[in-house]
């Protein structure tokens, strides 16, 4: 009888092991070795979940009641390793996502806007050259990029090397002199930016990026208000990006370059002034679909330039397709909410702090994935773009780094703080709204008047701040309150 | 159920004997701090603190059956051994489970929550093993122990 | 209900019916197509005989325990009934067993013959007829004429069988007529060696056969041809050597031998009787004290009492047919003898023939085990025990009762000490042992037990007494007692030691 007894006893002890608990166990067996999750034992676990029979439990990897989200499960077992002290990186994770965006490339369109002012820029060996080589060289042989397609761009395409390959690149770039670009003709006396975009975003699809190279000078000409032309060209320019966007995702990336100049600069009067050896600033935009513009940026290409970029401005929309990652941390915090709904993103039972050092504060803590934003980690830094719908919460903004002592918050960026000693019932909503880059105001002149002598005025681009608002505006400006991501917190006492 | 367990162990609200971390953990607060979808604790020790104390009970009233173990005395020394081993095994489950690292890193827990929800264990034990003998429902299938009591004979 | 009129005569006849009883108690029962109920008739003019005195008040406490007994099986089932229990109360007589001998008590036997008073021819012929001499109340030798008659016949039964001839002109005898049917059956315990009985038994026979020519009864024509047994017990102990008594143990033979001739020609002989049980023992064990009776002769209970009680199981056990009477005559009458396996000084159950031991060792054992929970675990375990305490409850209150602390407690004291007497008795019986385990309690048989099953001990008991008494109803605590451990007992006894 005795025996049976502990038999019963020891058996009750030993099955008191969850299937997540043997999920777990089985997911961290696969890789204590070697490390890796292939897609064989990726496809084990997913088998696993799918006949589980708790489906309460497993539902946090399923976006219905039958399918899986790849990317819970991706998140979950990289929370899970680095919970069991087992340092993992992601790309040992194998994933179908990852395995599915790298089968799909695209073709880029390179367009070197070819107006005489440019011409400054590739005489002899620039800057500007090897920084174009660098990057084309990169893009060329990224497994995005499918078909490389170079070519000059001004009034119309009067250039152009289709499946340019690296020979290609390689004479494109060295070819690169005013004779050349003389040559390969066109209308080079006028720089029609409105137009020049209008022809690249022409090009666009769902199979083709662009990348398009200028210095973005205007020319207005020499009988005309510079000023109003300018504001006129902005607007042209936004309602075509307007227009653009409102058909399709597109997304683009302004580089903001620094390369010497030695030749004819030609003033808003389009009157020639001859520069020599001095920096000037150009910009390479790279446009495309939200997708291409991820890979590329994804890809660190552009940190990879030779001489490297002053400045970066990713414009994009908002994503529609996907939810911000967002997780509220059970802990540390001040005051008391519970555990349950923390998942759905609600504060329940949320009570202000009663010890004294703390009293009647109330702070609780955020951690949020950017990582699927095509908006730089530095972007997410700044306290500007966030915008709280109850003033009365303070935020603290903390990135994560993978190897800081956040370690478990893995798959996170940010840790937001937040923190009101007003707790009451609502939905804080909290949105990221970009804001025009202040370098823009920079690296913009108004006029170029004294180009010759004025130092500040030879580093800078007549009425780019024209030209970037305009931009700007398509993207944000009539999108209001439609931020580039938001997430909510349901708040209730 | 795991609800249930939850209300059962913290006492309604009235009298919580542990951290309500050590709440979150045993509902099930999983290792990733993500969901309630680790071990829930509740439920498992919940129920096996069920079975054990039926069978505590099967064993005294229907598979020892004894005209020897079937007074009071004998009542209290079943309880005490199925207390024990309830308190026990309450707080050396949590108590491994905390220790071996298989929570949300977030919790605060320690060995005095062990202790607490093993205590809580017990009592609950402790009240249903006195609910099911105190009513003559279950007993009255016994032939040496239909009349055996917590406080008679 | 048929009856059995038991008349048991003299000391030897008190301590069959003592033995008898204690078999009934035990649940032993005649294996008879018809119930029978025992209706017995003490008689001895012995008034103070202590063996009449403890069969008397074990008597009441049987009867008084048997009204709680539901009558078909268990212990106490059989119905044991005194004669005035059987006619209406206006005409009842005392309500006890004895037949009530008249003028005996103080009077000398001159005097209840009315010596004096005879003419000299009948003086004379009684001079010669009871000559020699007795001893009296001071062991003083007296005349035979002499002698008191409340100590009883002294082992004269030519003086017994002058003063028990008034039985047929007594009360006693008129309603035992009356109350008798065809159905009914007769049977006369008496000793052939000693007074009372060897003189009581061929008068009382003769005058039930002759009941038809007495004109005071009735059912004259049913006492004529009842069915008639009768035990008559040959000498079985051993008697010290006194000289001064007036019994002496070489007497006996002679005086057997002289009654059976007597038996030869006016019992026997002339079939009067329709089966005759002889039972003896020539043993030759521990005397008895030789006392004639003046101080209350109190002897130790013997085998052979038991064994003349199975003979009165037997009797009823016979079946109507093979006792057919005609005119007072027996057709066919049956004579049986007692025998045991073994010839051992200490008898256990397992020396007796299998008849007798299947006839007894189960039911007393029963009634031995019973008695020995009561006795040594009952207070232990009262009030905590299921059995106890489901209703109606055996607790401190039940064993206040007059039924309990009275009735079967002296009853079961009775009968441990009759058990004890026959163990100490050479010939000796002893069926059991004292002061054991309980596993052990028979002599020769030991419970058995396996891994799976439990042993015998009063847990065990426990366990089946709260099975037996899980869901039953009992009309009383008393009831209770009686059927439980009855039931319980059989079970644990059966299945546990082979019985």
């Amino acid at each position: 009888m005795k025996k049976i007894y502990i038999l019963l006893i020891a058996l009750c002890i030993s099955s008191c092991t969850s299937e997540i608990e043997s999920f777990n166990t089985l997911a961290v067996q696969m890789v204590r070795e070697d490390r890796v999750l292939d897609q064989q034992e990726y496809e084990k676990l997913i088998q696993y979940i799918q006949k589980s029979s708790d489906t309460e439990v497993f539902r946090v990897f399923k976006t219905d009641k039958a399918s899986i989200d790849p990317e819970q499960v991706h998140n979950y077992l990289i929370n899970l390793f680095k919970a069991k002290q087992l340092m993992i990186s992601s790309e040992n994770l194998w994933n179908p996502e990852t395995y599915l965006t790298a089968n799909t490339s695209f073709n880029i369109n390179v367009f070197l806007e070819n107006s005489a002012s440019m011409d400054g820029y590739v005489s002899g060996v620039t800057q500007f050259e090897s920084d174009i080589y660098s990057l084309l060289g990169n893009i060329k042989t990224a497994d995005f990029c499918d078909t490389l397609n170079l070519g000059y761009v001004n009034n119309g395409i009067p250039y152009r090397k289709r499946n340019a390959n690296l020979n290609d690149i390689q004479e494109f770039i060295e070819k690169l002199e005013p004779d050349n670009f003389k040559k390969r003709g066109g209308e080079r006396g006028v720089s029609d930016i409105k137009q020049v975009l209008d022809i690249v975003l022409n090009q666009l699809d769902q199979h083709h990026a662009a990348i398009l190279i200028s210095d973005f000078v205007f020319s207005p000409g020499r009988d005309k208000d510079a000023r109003e032309y300018m504001i006129h060209q902005s607007i042209g320019i936004k309602n075509s990006m307007t227009e653009l966007l409102e058909k399709s995702d597109v997304s683009m990336v302004v580089l903001q370059m620094n390369s010497t100049f030695s030749g004819m600069y030609y003033t808003h009067t389009n009157t020639p002034v001859k520069l020599t050896g001095i920096k000037r600033p150009y910009y390479i935009w790279i446009i495309g679909s939200s997708p291409q513009i991820k890979k590329i940026i994804d890809s660190h290409y552009l940190e990879q330039i030779k001489g490297g970029y002053q400045h970066e401005w990713i414009l994009n929309r908002p994503r529609e397709d996907q939810k911000l990652n967002f997780k509220i941390q059970y802990a540390p915090r001040i005051g008391y909410f519970s555990a349950h709904g923390i998942k759905e993103g609600h504060l329940l039972e949320a009570a202000s702090s009663r010890e004294d050092r703390t009293k009647d504060l109330f702070k609780f803590h955020v951690a949020v994935d950017f990582s699927k934003s095509m908006q730089p980690t530095a972007f997410f830094n700044n306290p500007a773009h966030y915008k709280l719908s109850d003033p009365d919460y303070t935020l603290v903004i903390e990135p994560l780094e993978n190897s800081s002592k956040q370690i478990k918050l893995s798959g996170y960026t940010h840790l937001l703080g937040l923190q009101t000693s007003h707790l009451r019932d609502e939905v804080l909503t909290i949105n990221l709204i970009p804001e025009l880059p202040a370098w823009i105001e920079e690296v913009s002149a108004e006029t170029d008047r004294d180009i010759l002598k004025d130092v500040a005025q030879q580093q800078r681009t007549l009425g780019f701040k024209y030209l970037a608002e305009g931009i700007y505006d398509a993207y944000y400006k009539h999108t209001e309150g439609r931020s580039l991501e938001q997430f909510e917190i349901t708040i209730k006492q | 159920m795991n609800n249930f367990f939850a209300n059962l162990y913290e006492w309604f609200g009235f009298m919580p004997l542990y951290s309500s971390d050590m709440k979150d953990h045993l509902k099930g607060w999983d290792i990733t701090c993500t969901d309630f979808i680790g071990t829930p604790w509740y439920v498992y020790i919940g129920s096996l603190m069920i079975i054990t104390t039926g069978f505590v009970y099967a064993l005294q009233y229907h598979i020892m059956d004894s005209p020897r173990f079937c007074e009071k005395k004998h009542w209290w020394l079943f309880a005490l051994i199925l207390t024990s081993f309830n308190f026990l095994m309450a707080m050396i489950l949590t108590y491994h489970s905390i220790h071996s690292g298989n929570h949300c890193y977030q919790l605060r827990l320690g060995l005095s929550d062990s202790i607490g929800f093993g205590i809580s264990n017990a009592l609950w034990s402790l009240l249903l093993l006195m609910l099911i003998s105190s009513f003559p429902l279950f007993r009255r299938w016994s032939t040496n122990c239909s009349y055996t009591t917590f406080w008679k004979p | 209900m048929a009856r059995l009129f038991l008349f048991a005569i003299g000391g030897t006849g008190s301590r069959v019916l003592k033995s008898l009883t204690m078999l009934l108690a035990a649940g032993i029962k005649p294996n008879s197509a018809k119930e029978f109920e025992i209706v017995p008739i003490i008689i001895d003019p012995h008034n103070t005989n202590e063996d009449l005195k403890r069969t008397e008040r074990l008597l009441n406490n049987y009867q008084y325990i048997a009204a709680h007994s539901d009558g078909k099986e268990g212990f106490f089932s059989t119905r044991i009934q005194t004669l005035d229990n059987l006619v209406s109360s206006a005409n009842r007589l005392s309500g006890n067993f004895m037949f009530n001998l008249q003028q005996v008590s103080g009077n000398t036997f001159s005097e209840y013959i009315e010596f004096n008073q005879l003419d000299d021819a009948n003086r004379s012929l009684m001079d010669i007829l009871f000559s020699g001499t007795s001893i009296n109340n001071y062991h003083e030798k007296v005349d035979l004429l002499d002698i008191k008659m409340d100590i009883g016949f002294v082992g004269n039964p030519n003086v017994g069988s002058v003063v028990l001839n008034q039985f047929k002109d007594s009360d006693e005898f008129k309603e035992f007529a009356s109350n008798f049917n065809q159905e009914d059956r007769i049977f006369i315990i008496s000793s052939i060696f000693g007074g009372t009985g060897a003189a009581g038994f061929p008068t009382i026979l003769k005058n039930i056969r002759n009941a038809k020519n007495n004109p005071a009864i009735d059912g004259k024509g049913f006492l004529q041809d009842s069915k008639i047994g009768a035990l008559t017990v040959l000498p079985y102990f051993n008697l010290e050597t006194d000289t001064n008594s007036p019994i002496q143990k070489s007497d006996f033979i002679a005086k057997t031998r002289a009654a059976l001739h007597y038996y030869k020609d006016n019992l026997t002989g002339n079939h009067s009787i329709n089966a005759l049980y002889y039972i003896g023992d020539d043993y030759n064990g521990n005397p008895y004290q030789n006392d004639p009776g003046d101080h209350g002769q109190q002897n130790k209970a013997h085998f052979v009492e038991l064994a003349a009680a199975l003979g009165i199981i037997d009797f009823i056990e016979i079946p109507d047919a093979e006792l057919h009477t005609v005119e007072g005559k027996a057709i066919r009458p049956i004579y049986k003898e007692f025998g045991i396996k073994n010839d051992a000084p200490q008898l256990r159950l397992s020396d007796l023939e299998i008849h007798t031991e299947q006839k007894l060792a189960l039911r007393l054992s029963q009634l031995e085990l019973w008695n020995r929970y009561l006795q040594e675990h009952l207070q232990e375990v009262l009030e905590k025990r299921s059995w106890c305490i489901s209703d109606p409850a055996i607790d401190k209150r039940f064993l206040e009762t007059p039924f309990y602390r009275t009735y079967l407690s002296e009853f079961l004291d009775a009968y441990k000490t009759w058990i004890q007497e026959m163990g100490e008795n050479r010939r000796g019986f002893e069926p059991f042992q004292q002061q054991t385990a309980l596993h052990s309690f028979i002599k020769d048989k030991t419970a058995s037990k396996s891994l799976f099953s439990k042993a015998v001990d009063f847990n065990m008991c426990d366990d089946r007494l709260n099975t037996y008494a899980k869901g039953k109803a009992f009309a009383s605590g008393n009831q209770k007692l009686l059927q439980l451990f009855f039931e319980t007992t059989e079970d644990i006894l059966t299945t546990k030691f082979g019985l």
